[in-house]
């Protein structure tokens, strides 16, 4: 029964996603895409609304949310309907199977390494379904802040009781709405089951992070990325845990893909879901809101230098993510309205606070700020010498150099940008020595760097694939000729 | 047809060429000395015994010369797998800490653990005096032999290769939420090593391509570098997949570690195994006596980090320690002696035996 309800639980978010994809997507989009894509869609709206609902004081529990939810699905359903437009893109599937299950015609190895691919990367997403649901919440974070904050939620039915106020600090909620409605589905506690979302947004990352590649390369060459997209133990941990930075990983990293997928082919429905994925990721984490800033930066200097013409479309994009993450961007205790207040208390006369205290001694009070060759060590070391993260970073700057012409000549200088200001505002963020320490102890850095892993990735894919496959100059050719 | 085969082959002269057989024959002496000299060192007993006391295999105080003695050789007898900790003493530093110590593997049987020490440890330095063996678990180990050499190329790759197995980068810890180790050979990340093969083989086929297409203009320069670039990005393909499969090696153990602990248990059964038989009975406890609705309570234990369990399990009832208010009740789970001191007046709301109850009242 707990299965069933599961099931359930996980379909009602699912079908609402699938519905704002049918509404973006006049194109044909391969029916797993489509399912990755109303995953993260469906369980970041639903705990949007879920945020909402709770302002506007309506006690929170599964019929309380279903009513709204069945709603909306079904004025988006009828918006899909009246526009004849593909809903789940089933007919796409067994093509895709047969696909994967049958040889190619030329080359027999190519069949068996693409098959034990796909089972390699079947079974990592197994073992992350395992590792999530067998065991409760057990780790750290997960424990005090996001499963208590879920468990509130799930047995008052309010978001910000004052308990919840002060575990979650200046956190969103994304994370404990989403465990709490999985709770609501099944109708009692279960730490374990609740868990299900990271897996699922683990699978969906996976998904379509192999169909936005596939769109450019190979099937072989998408499979073996892909695969490597499973190489890193931090993300395959926190797939696992009920911590937010997976969930974080995975909407900067779609969003980040379908923003680079829009520099490369300006379909309008690319670039709305990266506007979605963004909104909702600046609900997950408080870093979602300065990885957000990083990539209207980057689309700001793409329509200067490439499009200027699709300002429009851009416009429309950036209004989207705004409007999806406007209900905690303008909360009380947002990461926004922190940084406001602090201004505005810097900006305030001195004698408003109240304190005599001397400029002087605030100023010998202050530790030295780490020196930057201090902080560039650590965290070359944490980059490049650790496994998080394999040798991604050693093979990014391989890849940019080595693909230096491809990269400038084309859409991925973008990408690269977007990657060197992510970094930039890593380094920036440990500057202070408050922070530095997280660096040196490396709790904090490698959790900042997760969320962009996948998408260096994915540039650093395009970069070698079409390196490979790039013919050499007609040197000898041109001597023959001559 | 044996003639056929030499006419066929190189001339049968060049077999015999004395200059090869001269390079032979000094390549030969020379992989030989490699792997037998440093044998015929001395090596220095270390006749470890069982401290009965503790848990502990401990050698007597001794003066080894470390650089001298760059390898120790143990021959450990165990009942069962399990984690154990190699610790030294030098003369500069006479306390036993994680600083100059040596994480590995005990395998169940009798079997031999190599230590390349120098290469594995800085701490390796001055003169040693006395060396612990401490397993983690409570099985039975004995090391029934234990020398202290100046090893040879052998027992250098066999130190690396038991390295690289070991549990530097394998075994999953409270910390590895932030920190996953990679697998180390001599200390030195299994990426550096990566990362000079990607180099070398870019290196190498940037040269043989310069040599095999002579550029001589410099647009001509760009085939030979296209190449060795493709060669390169092959070579990052197939460190990057050898690292993949390391990784899920890795999982695949946990894997067996968390299906033995928690699969085709019910969720009370795997929250008992979470938090530990005991304290899970006296939160289930707590959560039976407690009002039915909301109070705040806080957490005397000498247990660290009992509260994470209580304050989630216990949802409704706040935590004290996340708000601005004083608990309403104080649930006392083995406490110390400092806490029992503050308790003192304080009247038992509900008692699960001596170490476990429930004290009533703000404070």
């Amino acid at each position: 029964m707990a299965n069933f309800n599961l099931i359930l639980t996980i379909l009602i978010p699912l079908l609402l996603g699938y519905s704002v994809v049918a509404l973006l997507y006049r194109e044909k989009l391969p029916f797993m895409e489509r399912a990755a894509l109303a995953w993260g869609f469906g369980i970041g709206l639903l705990g949007i609304e879920m945020y909402l609902l709770s302002i506007f004081g309506v006690k929170l529990n599964l019929r309380s949310i279903l009513f709204p939810t069945v709603l909306l699905t079904g004025l988006l359903l009828a918006f899909v309907v009246a526009g004849k437009r593909t809903i789940f893109g089933l007919k796409s599937l067994p093509p895709f199977i047969k696909g994967l299950a049958s040889p190619a015609k030329e080359m027999d190895w190519r069949f068996y390494l693409e098959k034990t691919l796909v089972l390699m990367i079947g079974l990592t997403i197994v073992y992350v379904f395992f590792d999530a649901l067998v065991k409760p919440t057990i780790e750290f974070d997960a424990m005090w802040r996001q499963g208590t904050i879920a468990k509130i939620i799930f047995t008052t039915g309010q978001v910000t009781t004052e308990q919840a106020r002060t575990v979650a600090g200046p956190h969103p909620y994304l994370n404990p709405l989403a465990q709490a409605w999985i709770y609501m589905g099944l109708g009692y506690w279960n730490d374990a089951l609740g868990k299900i979302i990271f897996p699922l947004c683990f699978t969906s990352l996976l998904l379509i992070f192999y169909f936005r590649l596939r769109a450019q390369t190979s099937r072989l060459s998408a499979l073996i990325f892909t695969f490597l997209l499973t190489s890193f133990p931090l993300i395959i941990l926190h797939a696992g845990n009920a911590y937010s930075d997976l969930m974080q990983t995975f909407y900067y990293s779609a969003g980040a893909i379908y923003l680079l997928s829009w520099f490369k082919e300006n379909k309008p429905a690319w670039l709305f879901s990266a506007a979605l994925f963004f909104g909702i990721g600046n609900f997950v984490k408080q870093s979602g809101i300065p990885l957000w800033g990083a990539s209207v930066v980057v689309l700001i200097v793409y329509l200067m230098f490439e499009k200027p013409k699709e300002l429009k479309t851009a416009l429309m994009g950036f209004a989207l993510s705004l409007l999806i993450s406007a209900p905690w961007l303008f909360s009380g205790n947002s990461f926004l309205s922190g940084m406001l207040s602090s201004l505005t208390a810097k900006l305030a006369p001195a004698a408003t606070s109240g304190t005599p205290l001397a400029a002087g001694t605030a100023a010998a009070a202050t530790a030295a700020n780490p020196a930057l060759n201090d902080l560039f060590y650590h965290l070359g070391r944490r980059m490049f010498s650790y496994a998080d993260w394999q040798i991604l970073w050693f093979v990014f700057i391989v890849a940019s150099v080595l693909g230096f012409r491809l990269l400038w000549q084309s859409y991925l200088k973008y990408g690269c940008l977007l990657i060197v200001i992510n970094l930039a505002m890593i380094i920036y963020s440990f500057c202070n020595p408050g922070s530095y320490q997280y660096l040196v102890d490396g709790t904090l850095v490698n959790r900042l760097m997760m969320y962009q892993v996948p998408f260096v990735l994915f540039y650093c894919a395009i970069i070698i694939t079409e390196s490979l496959a790039a013919p050499e100059p007609a040197v000898e050719a041109k001597k023959k000729a001559k | 047809m044996a003639s056929d085969t030499i006419k066929v082959g190189k001339p049968f002269i060049m077999l015999y060429n004395p200059e090869i057989m001269l390079y032979r024959g000094l390549m030969t002496f020379l992989i030989v000395s490699c792997l037998t000299l440093p044998v015929l060192a001395e090596e220095i007993n270390l006749p470890f015994q069982k401290n009965p006391a503790q848990n502990i295999i401990e050698s007597p105080v001794m003066m080894i010369d470390s650089q001298a003695n760059s390898t120790v050789i143990l021959k450990i007898k165990a009942s069962r797998p399990e984690l154990a900790r190699l610790y030294w003493v030098t003369s500069y530093d006479q306390r036993f800490d994680q600083l100059k110590s040596i994480w590995f593997s005990i395998k169940p049987g009798e079997n031999n653990y190599y230590f390349n020490v120098a290469s594995q440890n800085p701490y390796w330095i001055g003169w040693v005096r006395k060396l612990l063996v401490i397993p983690d678990g409570q099985g039975d180990y004995t090391v029934t032999g234990g020398t202290a050499g100046p090893g040879n190329l052998l027992t250098t790759i066999a130190s690396g290769w038991q390295e690289f197995w070991g549990p530097k980068g394998r075994v999953q810890t409270g910390f590895s939420i932030n920190v996953t180790h990679s697998s180390p050979i001599f200390n030195t990340s299994i990426n550096v090593y990566c990362y000079w093969l990607i180099g070398l083989v870019f290196a190498w086929a940037l040269l043989a391509n310069l040599i095999r297409l002579k550029p001589r203009k410099l647009t001509e320069l760009e085939r030979p570098f296209l190449r060795a670039t493709k060669a390169a990005f092959i070579a990052i393909l197939a460190a990057w997949i050898l690292l993949t499969i390391n990784s899920d090696y890795n999982f695949a153990n946990l894997f067996k570690i968390n299906y033995q602990k928690y699969y085709g248990k019910s969720l009370e059964q795997k929250h008992a195994e979470a938090y530990g038989q005991d304290y899970y009975a006296f939160l289930k406890f707590a959560a039976q006596k407690l009002p039915k609705t909301p109070v705040y309570f806080a957490l005397y234990s000498s247990i660290p980090s009992s509260d994470l369990a209580a304050r989630l399990f216990l949802v409704p009832h706040v935590y004290a320690g996340d708000t601005s208010r004083k608990p309403d009740y104080l649930l006392v789970f083995f406490p110390t002696p400092d806490q029992l001191k503050q308790l003192q007046g304080l009247p038992v709301f509900a008692r699960l035996d001596n170490n476990k109850y429930i004290v009533k009242g703000k404070k």
